[in-house]
């Protein structure tokens, strides 16, 4: 079972702009109890990076899907046994600056950091898009989540004339290439959307 | 297949006939996929094939796809799931069932509800939505009846001669009624709309020598807009009875074996679905589908590079009346692009130097804001422009049409200036002042050397008092020179795309076949008719919301008294 998901982009980590990359993820058989697989991409432009991303692969083992591609900074810590927290303890520090992990990771990434597991999301085992009722399975519901961004200037992001609370997360926040601020088609709003 | 278009009778008229031969509805789209296969030679060796045997594929059909049972269908109006009884969670009844609570939903299910009905309204946003401020209508009482049949012919001829006239005269007809009864009607939900009379109708005051006489629901200033405005409309219709049901997509429609529409099957984030039956009638509202992409490159991709001002407008009732049977108007929908917000509105058709994204002068500068869209569709300049002048605005310009405002008072609509603006939004403006040309270029996003390049040019231009480059009238041409430099950085997007399904006098929802899909009414930018040119005119202002008003107080109560 093979899933193909969204295109990654340009990822910035460290200063560093690396190349487009393209993810593909492989909800495992080791997840519903059978032994790993590598499951080839559906449909990708030949002439693009692929990364294997698989689903029994330590969230911090970067090597293990990113095989030799430079996605840390050379003299960054080992990431293999890291979990979310464990990065916070240096990235945590400046939320919203160079150095926060939101800005720099894709949010996938921190998901599976904090131990979100590929099905959790994607639970019909298909490359399915998520809906926003999933998200809420954890975020809680959409009126709490706006208030913990209530002091965002110039504006709340969470609380919009065209949507009030319920704009759907996908619009911004996406797992697996850089989150978008769609705000910004429009209004200058300067917001860094994890 | 012979196809009856007469109406019970009635002759049929040009725009009626047009659509019906032109538009897109599941029997023209079948039709049409079949007759390109078999121009491609795709149908097989009898070359014969009806429409129903027709198999369009992407080389011949190229945006259509197929509906997964198999039949033909275009991508982007997929057809609607069969949903049965035992998935429906809860199944609710009134008279009249509105979707959309939008300029034309919330007026539409209050004056059903104020004539007797009992009125559901379904909502996909969170609350009632719309945009702009300005609504109009005519006051017939103190107007001249050769004044409003002269309105209805300037509206008519710049909508190209190619709309259904008698919608345009319905809408002059009863929209001074309308439009005051939603300003009273408002203000009973607390609205702070102002009743501004003619102070925006300058222009139409006389038509041809003939008096009129406006009512203008002004929602405003903003930042509130006519949005806050069908918010506090809504809160008038509660108290009349209507019940708002928020958060709730509606997916198709109910029609019975003979396809009257008898209701409406909505669908929440959760997968529940609740069926609305109504027993009088369904008013569709949904809007527009600027959001659709594949939808809005398919019919007006005019606006393909194009910002869009709205969200979430996805055409949800062009799928849903098209596959009740509908027919949407042919491919070239009217547009409607502006930019009111970049700097002060009166200013933005006054002809001072305009250059593209390029730095470039790209046009002759008469031309108005509402049509500059088409000298900047492609994806660099994306709708922006700049309007450019110099110190010596407020005396070289003010014979000019519109109205202009003092150095100081641009400092509203200028970023860059501290403190708190008045009656704009403050992520819109995009008015800049500068000492030099050079700096100025910098603030527009321009690049300076083709800038200057550009001033210099129109500058000797101006000296020799002819425009030998795009024929503007000498005494428009007034040089750029003196400092400090002003410029405007406009882009206009898309407000609304304001073609729709083809309707009736009655905006009943007419098939393939010309006949009244009964039971299914269409009222907003979803209903079709009303325009037809490449753009929305400018030539009332406040026609679309007036519009939209007036067509849901004719309608809520038309259907409601059925």
């Amino acid at each position: 079972m093979a899933f193909t998901l969204d295109e990654g982009r340009a990822v910035d980590i460290g200063g560093k702009m690396y190349k487009k990359l393209f993810f593909i993820i492989a909800l495992l058989s080791a997840v519903i109890g059978g032994g790993a697989q590598i499951l080839a991409a559906d449909a990708t432009p030949s002439d693009k990076p692929k990364v294997e991303m698989l689903a029994n692969v330590k969230p911090g083992d970067c090597a293990g899907c990113h095989k030799d591609a430079k996605v840390v900074p050379r003299k960054h810590v080992a990431t293999q046994d890291l979990a979310l927290k464990d990065c916070q303890g240096c990235h945590g520090a400046k939320e919203g600056g160079p150095d926060a992990l939101p800005t720099t990771v894709p949010l996938g990434h921190l998901h599976a950091l904090k131990g979100v597991a590929c099905a959790q999301c994607h639970e019909s085992g298909k490359p399915a898009p998520v809906s926003m009722t999933k998200c809420l399975t954890c975020h809680t519901d959409t009126k709490a989540l706006a208030q913990k961004t209530a002091t965002v200037q110039p504006t709340n992001p969470h609380e919009s004339r065209h949507y009030g609370t319920e704009a759907d997360c996908n619009l911004c926040h996406h797992q697996h290439k850089t989150s978008e601020n769609l705000c910004a088609e429009c209004h200058n709003f300067k917001f860094k959307v994890p | 297949m012979s196809r009856d278009h007469s109406q019970d009778g009635k002759v049929m008229d040009q725009y009626t006939r047009t659509v019906l031969e032109q538009g897109v509805s599941r029997r023209s789209f079948l039709s049409r996929t079949a007759a390109g296969a078999t121009g491609l030679g795709m149908l097989g060796v009898t070359g014969c094939a009806t429409a129903d045997t027709a198999t369009p594929t992407g080389a011949a059909g190229g945006d259509f796809g197929k509906s997964s049972d198999g039949g033909a269908s275009l991508s982007f109006l997929p057809k609607p799931q069969s949903i049965a009884d035992k998935d429906i969670a809860t199944t609710l009844t009134f008279d009249v069932v509105v979707v959309g609570a939008g300029a034309a939903g919330v007026p539409a299910a209050l004056s059903a509800a104020e004539n007797g009905a009992s009125v559901a309204v379904i909502q996909k946003a969170p609350f009632a939505l719309s945009q702009g401020n300005t609504g109009s209508g005519i006051l017939l009482a103190n107007s001249d009846k050769a004044g409003v049949e002269a309105m209805i012919s300037r509206i008519v001829a710049d909508n190209c001669h190619r709309c259904n006239p008698a919608l345009v005269r319905q809408w002059a007809y009863n929209s001074g009624e309308a439009v005051s009864w939603v300003i009273d009607r408002a203000r009973q939900g607390g609205s702070p709309v102002i009743s501004e009379g003619n102070a925006q109708h300058g222009d139409t005051l006389d038509v041809n020598g003939y008096k009129l006489d406006w009512v203008t629901a002004m929602f405003g200033p903003k930042p509130y807009t006519n949005g806050d405005g069908m918010r506090h409309l809504a809160v008038t219709a509660e108290k009349a009875g209507v019940k708002f049901f928020y958060n709730l997509p509606a997916s198709q429609l109910v029609q019975s074996p003979s396809g009257d529409v008898q209701g409406v099957i909505a669908k929440s984030r959760d997968g529940q679905y609740t069926k609305f039956l109504a027993r009088k009638g369904v008013i569709m509202a949904t809007g527009d589908y600027q959001n659709n992409k594949a939808m809005s490159d398919y019919f007006i991709p005019d606006v393909k590079h194009m910002g869009r001002k709205q969200m979430g407008k996805t055409g949800d009732g062009f799928a849903m009346i098209y596959w009740a049977g509908g027919v949407i108007e042919p491919i070239g929908h009217t547009k409607m692009l502006h930019d009111f917000d970049a700097g002060p509105a009166p200013m933005c058709d006054m002809p001072f130097l305009a250059v593209n994204r390029e730095g470039k002068r790209f046009v002759n500068e008469t031309a108005e804001m509402s049509v500059l869209n088409n000298y900047l569709r492609d994806a660099k300049n994306a709708g922006h422009y700049c309007k450019v002048f110099d110190a010596n605005y407020m005396t070289q310009a003010a014979k000019w049409p519109g109205k202009l405002f003092p150095p100081d008072a641009l400092k509203n609509w200028m970023p860059e200036e501290p403190g708190p603006k008045k009656g704009v939004f403050n992520s819109l403006v995009n008015t800049h002042r500068a000492d030099t040309l050079e700096e100025l270029a910098k603030k527009l996003e321009l690049d300076p050397p083709t800038f200057l390049a550009t001033v210099k040019r129109y500058n000797e231009l101006v000296a020799s008092r002819k425009d030998t480059d795009f024929g503007k009238p000498a005494h428009l041409l007034v040089p750029v020179e003196k400092p400090p430099f002003y410029g405007i950085h406009h882009t206009v997007r898309i407000s609304a795309i304001c073609s729709g399904m083809l309707i009736d006098d009655t905006h009943c929802a007419l098939n393939a076949d010309g006949r009244p899909i009964k039971g299914l009414y269409v009222i907003g930018n979803l209903g079709g008719g009303f325009y037809g040119g490449v753009d929305y005119p400018l030539t009332v202002p406040g026609l679309s919301l007036g519009r939209c008003y007036t067509f849901g107080y004719l309608v809520g109560r038309q259907v409601a008294k059925s």
